[in-house]
């Protein structure tokens, strides 16, 4: 997993709803595209 | 009509199935190496082999190939794959879901395997992935075996669950987790049951930016757990998030407080509780009841 399931001991940033939900679209879509990535490595594409 | 006209995993069957489910994209089966369904849809489809229509023997297998097919510059990048799992118990450690496509249990027996779909691996979490963006999966059990939760995914966004069973092992709450994820946005529980772990459906903050938004569970259950059904960490974003007509109960077991939303990100609609405390936080209850008493 790409992040630790800890409880966080930082200090939480203050972001608005809509600025965690693009923060998480692009972090999902980045670990999406790796996931093609190595798929086709598996594959030898 | 020949009294075998359709029996086994035959033609009809897959077409049946098909039309049932249906994929606007490539079709993928999985049945496991050298049983007799493998044996008999091997007669009709190329197993690994490339087509709209293919079998594999390892779902792992069928999601190597459903991703490695995806061309992210494509709009919209989903391919509408779907892979149709067929019944047994699948010793699988997945550490990749496939992004936009549909995953579908055959038969409805997920905590057997006997006639439905099992993942259970002698060790280690069946599903641990960092993310699975924009997909279903329907009809499937996820049994850890050991310490580890059934399922885990870091991120999981746009994806809708329904009737899919998450279990530690039997009258055990050794499994961390029976469901967990750290940040998800519009993703659907309907009629999952989260079962034997300490924790049942757990939403726990890691960074920042973790948000549980317009998540929506429906008609789900958890049963036997021992500190909480259903648990959220402080500091998680959670606007538009409805928990509804779900049932968080000991079953056996003595839950500690099996309501415990410590971000305070769900409204809670037609609920139960039962525990030795019922519930704590929460953004709103109506109609929810906590150890019998209305919760107000």
């Amino acid at each position: 997993m790409s992040k630790k399931k800890e409880e966080s001991k930082t200090k939480v940033p203050k972001m608005s709803a809509e600025e965690c939900m693009a923060l998480n679209k692009k972090q999902a879509l980045e670990v999406a595209q790796k996931d093609t990535e190595e798929a086709k490595k598996k594959l030898g594409m | 009509m020949p009294h075998n006209m359709n029996v086994g995993y035959g033609r009809n069957w897959l077409q049946t199935i098909m039309s049932k489910y249906p994929a606007h994209g490539k079709s993928y089966f999985v049945a496991k190496t050298g049983t007799v369904p493998y044996n008999q849809i091997a007669q009709i489809l190329i197993p690994d082999g490339d087509g709209d229509v293919r079998l594999f023997g390892t779902i792992e297998a069928a999601i190597t190939a459903v991703n490695a097919d995806i061309n992210w510059s494509n709009s919209p990048w989903a391919n509408g794959d779907v892979i149709y799992i067929l019944p047994g118990t699948y010793a699988e450690n997945l550490t990749a879901l496939p992004h936009g496509c549909a995953m579908i249990g055959i038969g409805d027996d997920i905590r057997d395997g006997q006639y439905g779909v099992v993942i259970q691996p002698a060790s280690g979490d069946p599903v641990d992935v960092s993310a699975w963006i924009n997909g279903y999966m329907e009809n499937i059990g996820f049994i850890s075996s050991s310490t580890n939760p059934a399922f885990d995914a870091a991120i999981l966004n746009n994806c809708k669950l329904v009737n899919c069973f998450f279990s530690g092992a039997a009258e055990s709450t050794t499994a961390t987790e029976a469901f967990v994820t750290n940040d998800c946005v519009k993703t659907t529980l309907k009629d999952c049951w989260a079962a034997n772990a300490t924790i049942g459906f757990r939403f726990e903050y890691v960074d920042g930016g973790d948000s549980i938004s317009y998540l929506w569970m429906e008609n789900c259950r958890s049963t036997y757990i021992a500190t909480s059904g259903i648990y959220t960490s402080t500091n998680l974003v959670g606007p538009h998030s409805i928990v509804q007509d779900c049932q968080f109960m000991g079953s056996g077991q003595t839950t500690t407080k099996q309501i415990d939303d410590n971000s305070s990100i769900f409204d809670f609609v037609r609920c139960s509780a039962e525990g030795t405390t019922a519930t704590e936080g929460g953004r709103s209850y109506n109609g929810c009841y906590g150890n019998g008493a209305l919760v107000t």
